[in-house]
């Protein structure tokens, strides 16, 4: 009984931090996807005349659900490379985000690794959302997933360190729906909300965030990293004909050198098609022809110029292109 | 017998009609003008010719971004044709219209489920009216439905 009680009592204590937790996340205003579980329904009616009389009938009713679609983002929220140099081991976190971009409540386990690291990362709840663990505030995922997230809802974690990196390296952080994850359309009867049936969306359910982190003033002075997404016609992330491939140039300046006249020339892959209008600073269209906007597309290369950077800031870049 | 009311769907001229009674034999399934309403799905499968291939299969389960086609299939089983046939069909909520469906013709829409027109020739608030606003389709058929005519008229949306 005695045992029964204090699981009870941390349990509360954990809800009730995780509840504060999450009425501090904003709400995202893009979110309008039809709830799981919601029924639509449609009947059609028509009305005619017959020798003078009007007559009227009604279709027999045509009822959908809604099914539940698992999907998830995380995105770091720091700088590209993040620099260890005179951190303090105990509070330094590097923090990130996962939003539920899926139409129903879910939760979602998570899972860090370092391959330079002898005991691997941890991941933790930023209840403060001040991108600093703190062991009174925060809470560390031991291997439990995340409360339920509403749909849209982010939330904010931190990477944890057991001790400080003393070289560059890498971490990864994995996210998966707890429901279930795979390829898109991966079919889970019954595991929705309120009874409908869970489908993996585009995303696969699992969501992969590269952390790179670096100590010392070493290397380049500026670092540029591309990552790419597709996007298929049929949703899938297959590279066919006619799919959008979406691309992400994130610049860093890294060694306390403040870059001047900053531009990126990057040209478009053999075999695919620049999508007029595509080009994005800091998610903000810019256009594509050399005039005062600090980007142009000259037919073969994208460039941007991005003027003067001081560290330790990354400026990103996104374009897409078709393949043809 | 069976009495039937006239339906309020949106036309004032229509829903003016007063109920009438109309004579019909007790078998009513396969009586008088029949409307029959399904919610399609496309499904996209890889062909063989490395195409994908994209037909349509009852939306029993769909999810945000969907595309569907709501499809109603009128038929006149009566030993007379009919003639003023409207076919009205709401836009459910949750659902964003999107246009007539391929092989379908065009039907008037409805912002406000009253007034009808096609759609570039509604506005909402000033500005030309979206697809995405429309709430109710209809389609008006010219002339007269002959005797054992049937027609099909669908429009394509998605889910929101």
């Amino acid at each position: 009984m005695v045992a029964s009680k204090t699981v009870s009592s941390k349990q509360e204590t954990w809800l009730g931090a995780l509840a504060a937790a999450l009425l501090s996340l904003p709400v995202p205003h893009a979110q309008a996807a039809t709830l799981a579980g919601t029924a639509v329904s449609n009947t059609a009616s028509a009305s005619y005349q017959m020798e003078g009389a009007s007559g009227s009938t009604t279709s027999n009713t045509v009822a959908t659900e809604v099914d539940e679609i698992l999907d998830i983002t995380l995105r770091n929220t720091g700088t590209e490379t993040v620099r260890l140099d005179g951190r303090d081991a105990a509070t330094f976190a590097i923090p990130f985000v996962l939003t539920n971009t899926g139409n129903g409540d879910e939760a979602f386990q998570l899972e860090a690794a370092d391959p330079s690291q002898e005991v691997a990362p941890t991941v933790a709840i930023d209840v403060d959302g001040n991108g600093a663990y703190d062991p009174a505030v925060d809470i560390t995922l031991s291997g439990q997933p995340t409360p339920l997230l509403a749909p849209g809802a982010q939330l904010n974690l931190l990477l944890r360190f057991a001790r400080l990196p003393t070289g560059a390296g890498g971490a990864t952080i994995t996210a998966r729906a707890e429901t279930g994850s795979g390829a898109p359309g991966t079919f889970f009867a019954g595991k929705g909300d309120r009874g409908s049936d869970a489908v993996v969306g585009r995303t696969r359910a699992e969501a992969t965030l590269p952390i790179a982190y670096g100590v010392g003033s070493g290397g380049s002075v500026a670092q540029l990293i591309k990552s790419q997404t597709v996007r298929a016609p049929d949703g899938t992330a297959a590279p066919v004909s006619g799919a959008v491939v979406t691309y992400r140039l994130a610049l860093t300046a890294g060694g306390g050198t403040v870059l001047s006249d900053a531009e990126i020339v990057d040209p478009i892959p053999v075999g695919t098609a620049f999508v007029p209008g595509s080009i994005q600073i800091e998610d903000i269209a810019v256009s594509d022809v050399a005039d005062a906007d600090a980007a142009f597309f000259d037919g073969a290369a994208i460039h941007i110029a991005l003027g003067e950077i001081s560290q330790p800031t990354t400026r990103v870049v996104t374009f897409q292109v078709t393949i043809l | 017998m069976i009495k039937i009311h006239s339906l309020a769907i949106g036309s004032s001229a229509l829903a003016a009609l007063a109920s009438i009674v109309i004579l019909a034999p007790a078998q009513a399934k396969t009586t008088g003008v029949t409307l029959t309403n399904s919610v399609l799905v496309q499904h996209k499968s890889a062909a063989a010719d490395g195409t994908t291939r994209i037909t349509l299969v009852p939306a029993n389960h769909v999810v945000p971004g969907d595309r569907v086609v709501f499809r109603t299939v009128y038929k006149n089983h009566l030993a007379q044709p009919v003639s003023g046939m409207v076919v009205s069909n709401p836009v459910p909520a949750n659902i964003s219209y999107h246009g007539p469906a391929e092989g379908s013709p065009a039907p008037e829409v409805s912002i406000d489920g009253a007034h009808f027109a096609p759609l570039a020739a509604l506005t909402v608030a000033g500005r030309p009216a979206r697809a995405d606003q429309v709430r109710a389709v209809r389609w008006l058929v010219h002339g007269q439905v002959p005797a054992g005519a049937a027609a099909r008229y669908s429009y394509e949306a998605s889910v929101k």
